[in-house]
């Protein structure tokens, strides 16, 4: 099956940051979560995605299209939110959707004032009159109003309150399960890309140092808790994030399955306990080179 | 292209009636005293106004992320260039036209309006050059990067003509008298061929410098 996205060696270089060598496919109908600190270059690869900004090497292609020879046509099957959404201040909610859908070649006007009233958006007030979260929401009614086979999210649930986030989230999960859309949303809050992403890729200063499934993910990084003596030196030394306290240590390790056997024997004595992690811990954890586990 | 601009077209045309208004006031003030050095020197400032509001408003779209809104639409680098670029030179180019024939109509007697006709298709070309080349600035790089140079060339296009023409006042006459022989000389029509691919020039270089630089 013909990928939806597939990025091959990016390269980007600005003067104090450079994209390495980025590739990703993704299958269509799957949600893509890119997780990383700020400044790691998931705004930059978003933008490349859409030619926004030029990449000095690689390739994207889009729907088996070269990105920027078919720009026209990949953008009409693409939806973009940007981190800042930016209108014309001094149009209303109702003119730039009209205006807007003039640029699109299948632009669905009752979709756009459904989304407009279901997201609690006003269709007469100005953009400039609008908060931060409904301007989110604007770009997000105007990102969906053309059907696209793509949506690009770059932080698209900053600024929006939890019941609102959450009523997006759903959104953006049935376009992918009911419609079989295709989803990349790049966020730092891990918990929206737990909740609704199928893959998940850690983009850490230009690099991608993680690639899969999330539920695989989440089945490798697990935390070990465990009594002194109870883990052999070789395991104990391969773990992460090791902390040493009052009632035993703790540890972080990226490959569960390979030690489930080896931990039986402490799990049955209770002298070993395994805790589930969120990506939260498992992007600090791996981030241990430089920082270890954010504690020091 | 069309679709790009819409937005802004209510504007202009609001531009052109002020313009109008502005001159239809003048000529009942003026009553039957035509003044074609009137005509000559309040054209190119009516103008300059138009100008001036032009780039301040391609300032503000710029400061108000415009470009960021265009970029993520279904629409080439090379359009939206093509439609701020072009729409901007042919707004310029109507208002020129627009205010020559107010002027020859209204503020010249038959015998000067020749004249008058003479010296705004000398200065349509040359403004419109000038023109060309802010534009294709102000796109290529954007408004910010470009700004220096485009005070400098705009306070450059506004006063040196005026200092030149304050110092020479004895000498307008003939100045304007040579600038309708030298049209008299070439033909109108291949120098406004000269202009027309001069911007074709600046359009297509404005558009080739915006798809190499890195964000738009």
């Amino acid at each position: 099956m013909l990928n939806a996205v597939e990025i091959t060696n990016l390269e980007k270089t600005y003067q104090r940051f450079r994209l390495d060598r980025v590739s990703l496919h993704l299958p269509p109908g799957y949600i893509l979560g890119l997780i990383g600190p700020n400044g790691a270059g998931k705004t930059t690869t978003l933008k490349i995605m859409m030619d926004m900004v030029r990449a000095d090497r690689g390739q994207v292609r889009i729907f088996g299209m070269e990105h920027r020879r078919h720009i026209k046509e990949i953008r009409n099957r693409v939806g973009y939110v940007g981190e800042n959404p930016h209108f014309y201040g001094d149009r209303s909610v109702a003119w730039i959707g009209r205006w807007i859908g003039g640029f699109y070649q299948h632009w669905d006007i009752n979709r756009f004032q459904s989304l407009v009233t279901e997201l609690g958006l006003s269709r007469t007030k100005k953009a400039r009159d609008l908060s931060k979260g409904m301007k989110v929401k604007l770009a997000l009614a105007l990102a969906l109003s053309h059907r696209p086979d793509l949506l690009i999210l770059d932080e698209p649930t900053a600024g929006l309150d939890p019941m609102v986030r959450r009523q997006v989230l759903e959104i953006f999960r049935s376009l992918s399960k009911v419609e079989g859309k295709t989803v990349i949303i790049s966020s730092h809050v891990t918990d929206d890309i737990t909740r609704i992403a199928d893959l998940v890729v850690f983009l850490i200063e230009g690099r991608i140092t993680l690639a899969e499934p999330k539920d695989d993910l989440l089945a490798r990084w697990k935390r070990i808790h465990y009594k002194s003596g109870a883990l052999n030196d070789r395991i104990a030394a391969a773990l992460r994030c090791r902390r040493r306290q009052v009632f035993g240590n703790s540890g972080i390790t990226d490959d569960y399955p390979a030690l489930k056997e080896a931990l039986a024997e402490g799990m049955n004595r209770q002298t070993v306990k395994i805790e589930n992690i969120n990506l939260d811990d498992i992007l600090i954890a791996s981030l241990e080179g430089e920082n270890p586990c954010g504690t020091s | 292209m069309w679709h790009i601009l819409r937005r802004r077209a209510p504007q202009c045309a609001l531009y052109f009636a002020l313009v109008a208004a502005a001159l239809m006031i003048t000529r009942l003030l003026l009553g039957d005293r035509l003044d074609i050095l009137f005509a000559i020197l309040s054209g190119p400032i009516l103008f300059m106004f138009v100008f001036l509001i032009l780039v301040v408003e391609e300032q503000y779209e710029e400061k108000h992320h415009g470009y960021s809104i265009l970029s993520v639409l279904p629409l080439k680098d090379s359009e939206i260039v093509a439609a701020k670029f072009l729409f901007t030179l042919a707004v310029d180019a109507a208002m020129l036209i627009f205010l020559m024939v107010l002027f020859s109509t209204f503020f010249a007697t038959p015998a000067q309006a020749a004249v008058v006709r003479g010296y705004f298709l000398a200065a349509a070309g040359f403004t419109l050059v000038f023109a060309g080349l802010l534009y294709s600035g102000i796109f290529a790089f954007g408004y910010t990067k470009f700004l220096i140079p485009v005070m400098t060339l705009f306070t450059a296009f506004g006063l040196v003509p005026a200092l030149i023409l304050k110092s020479h006042r004895e000498d307008l006459d003939t100045w304007v008298g040579r600038t309708i022989d030298w049209l008299g000389h070439y033909n109108v029509l291949a120098l406004l061929a000269v202009v027309l691919t001069l911007y074709s020039a600046l359009y297509v270089a404005s558009t080739f410098i915006k798809r190499f630089r890195s964000s738009v």
